[in-house]
C-alpha cells in the first residue's frame, strides 16, 4: 500500500487511532487481496482523495485474516465499507465505482 | 426535491442496504461471503470471462485452421494442375513420338508403349479430378447457386436420390470465402445425407433473407439422434458448424425418426458481400 503526499492515513484493522473531529472514517472489508476488493479501496481512497482530502482514514479489514472484526459488524460479503463517522454510519456493497452514488450514499456531495 | 437529494437518494437505494447487496452480487462485485463458519469465495465473473475468452480463442483458431486450410487446398490444386499436370501432359507426348517412332522390329514395343499411355490419360483424369475436388473453380466460373445446382444433379447421379435445388440468388455473386464455405457445408451434407440417411428426398436451398443468407438442406431419412448431434466425434458436423460461425452466422440441425433431417446454416448478409447482380 502507498502513501501519497501523507495526506491519506490508512490504518490497520486493530489499531486504535483517535481521529480529529472533522476525520471521516472508514472501515473496508476486503478479502485479501481479491480482485474486487482492490477495487473498492482503489476507488474508496480516490473518492476521499478528490473530496476530503487529509480528512479520512480508512481502516482495512481482511476477513480471511479477522473473521471475528466481520461478524461482529455483521458483514457478510466483501467488499463492504462502512463509515463510522461521522454518525449515522451507512454501509456501502460492492466495488465502488460509480463516484457520484458513492459520493450521495456517504453525504459527501458538495463537502469539498 | 432538490438535483442533489435525488443524487443521494439514488446513490442510498444502490448502494446500501438489501437493495445494494442484491446489486452488488448482481453486478458480480462481491468477491467473498462471509459465513458464519467460512468465507467463501466468488470468482464466477472471472470464470465467465475466462470461459468466454477460451472459447472465443478456440473459435478464432478453428477459423484460422479453416482457411488455412481452404488456401493449402487452393495451393495444393495450383501445384498439381501446374506441375503434375504439366509434367503428365509432356509425359504423354513423349509417349506418342515413341509411338511414331518405333522401328517395324520393334513392334512388342507398342503395345507396352499404348498401355503406359492409357494410364498416363487416367492419371491425368484424375489429377483433374482431385483438382476439381480440391479447388471447386466452378464457384468462380458459374457463381454459388448454378454450381450448388449443379452438385444436387450430381448428386442425384452418384446417390440415386433425388434432389431439387431453390434459391432467390440467381445471378448473384458472392464474397469467395463466403461461397465457399457455403458450398464445403452442402457437400459434407449431401456425403451425410447419401451415407447415412436413407433418404428418398433431398432438397437444397439458397435463399437470401432480409438480414441473412440461409442455406438448408432437408432430407426424409432416419434422422440423427441429439446425441450425435452434439458428439465430440462428429467432426464433419463439428466443420460446417465452425464454417458458419466462422462467417458470424447460426447453425442447426433439426431432426426426427418421422421427418428426416432438416440443416439450416444462416450467414448474416454483411459477411457474405452479394454482388450488384441481386441490387433488386
Ligand atoms: N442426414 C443425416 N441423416 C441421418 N444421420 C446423419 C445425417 N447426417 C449425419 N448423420 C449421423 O451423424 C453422424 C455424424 O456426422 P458427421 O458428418 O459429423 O460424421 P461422418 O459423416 O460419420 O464422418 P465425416 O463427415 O467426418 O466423414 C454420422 O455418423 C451419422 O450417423
Ligand atoms: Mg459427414
Amino acid at each position: 500500500m502507498t502513501t501519497r503526499g501523507g495526506k491519506r492515513r490508512i490504518a490497520q484493522a486493530g489499531r486504535d487511532t483517535t481521529p480529529a473531529p472533522d476525520t471521516y472514517v472508514f472501515q473496508l472489508f476486503v478479502a485479501g487481496d481479491e480482485p474486487n476488493s482492490a477495487l473498492a479501496l482503489g476507488n474508496l481512497v480516490r473518492i476521499c482523495d478528490a473530496h476530503i482530502a487529509g480528512r479520512y482514514e480508512i481502516h482495512t479489514v481482511d476477513v480471511l485474516k479477522n473473521a471475528d472484526a466481520a461478524y461482529k459488524h455483521n458483514v457478510i460479503v466483501t467488499p463492504t465499507v462502512i463509515l463510522t463517522r461521522p454518525l449515522p454510519s451507512v454501509t456501502l456493497f460492492g466495488t465502488l465505482r460509480d463516484p457520484a452514488q458513492v459520493l450521495a450514499a456517504l453525504r459527501l456531495t458538495g463537502a469539498r | 426535491m432538490s438535483p442533489q437529494g435525488t443524487a443521494h437518494r439514488e446513490g442510498i437505494d444502490s448502494l446500501t442496504g438489501a437493495a445494494g447487496l442484491a446489486r452488488a452480487l448482481r453486478t458480480h462485485e462481491v468477491d467473498a461471503i462471509v459465513g458464519v463458519r467460512d468465507i467463501m469465495f466468488v470468482r464466477l465473473k472471472q470464470a465467465e470471462d475466462e470461459l468466454e475468452s477460451s472459447r472465443n480463442q478456440l473459435r478464432a483458431l478453428t477459423a484460422h485452421l479453416l482457411s488455412v486450410r481452404d488456401s493449402e487446398r487452393v495451393a495444393i490444386a495450383r501445384e498439381l494442375h501446374d506441375e503434375f499436370g504439366q509434367a503428365l501432359t509432356s509425359l504423354q507426348l513423349g509417349l506418342a513420338w515413341l509411338a511414331r517412332n518405333v522401328k517395324p522390329a520393334q513392334k512388342p514395343l507398342l503395345t507396352k508403349i499404348g498401355a503406359l499411355s492409357d494410364a498416363t490419360t487416367s492419371l491425368i483424369r484424375s489429377v483433374k479430378n482431385i483438382t476439381v475436388e480440391l479447388r471447386p473453380g466452378a464457384l468462380d466460373e458459374l457463381g454459388l447457386a448454378k454450381t450448388l445446382k449443379s452438385s444436387a444433379r450430381e448428386f442425384e447421379g452418384s446417390a440415386g436420390i433425388p434432389c431439387g435445388f431453390r434459391t432467390n440468388t440467381a445471378g448473384a455473386t458472392f464474397d469467395r470465402p463466403a461461397a465457399v464455405a457455403v458450398y464445403r457445408i452442402v457437400q459434407a451434407a449431401l456425403t451425410n445425407v447419401a451415407r447415412h440417411a436413407r433418404a428418398s428426398n433431398v432438397t437444397v436451398a439458397l435463399m437470401k433473407r432480409t438480414y441473412d443468407l440461409v442455406v438448408t438442406v432437408r432430407d426424409d431419412g432416419k434422422g440423427i439422434s441429439r446425441k450425435l448431434i452434439d458428439s465430440q466425434n462428429s467432426l464433419g458436423i463439428i466443420g460446417m458448424r465452425e464454417r458458419t460461425v466462422a462467417l458470424g452466422g447460426t447453425f442447426t440441425l433439426a431432426s426426427s425418426r418421422s421427418n428426416g433431417t432438416l440443416l439450416t446454416a444462416r450467414i448474416p448478409l454483411s459477411r457474405v458481400v452479394i454482388g450488384p447482380a441481386t441490387a433488386a
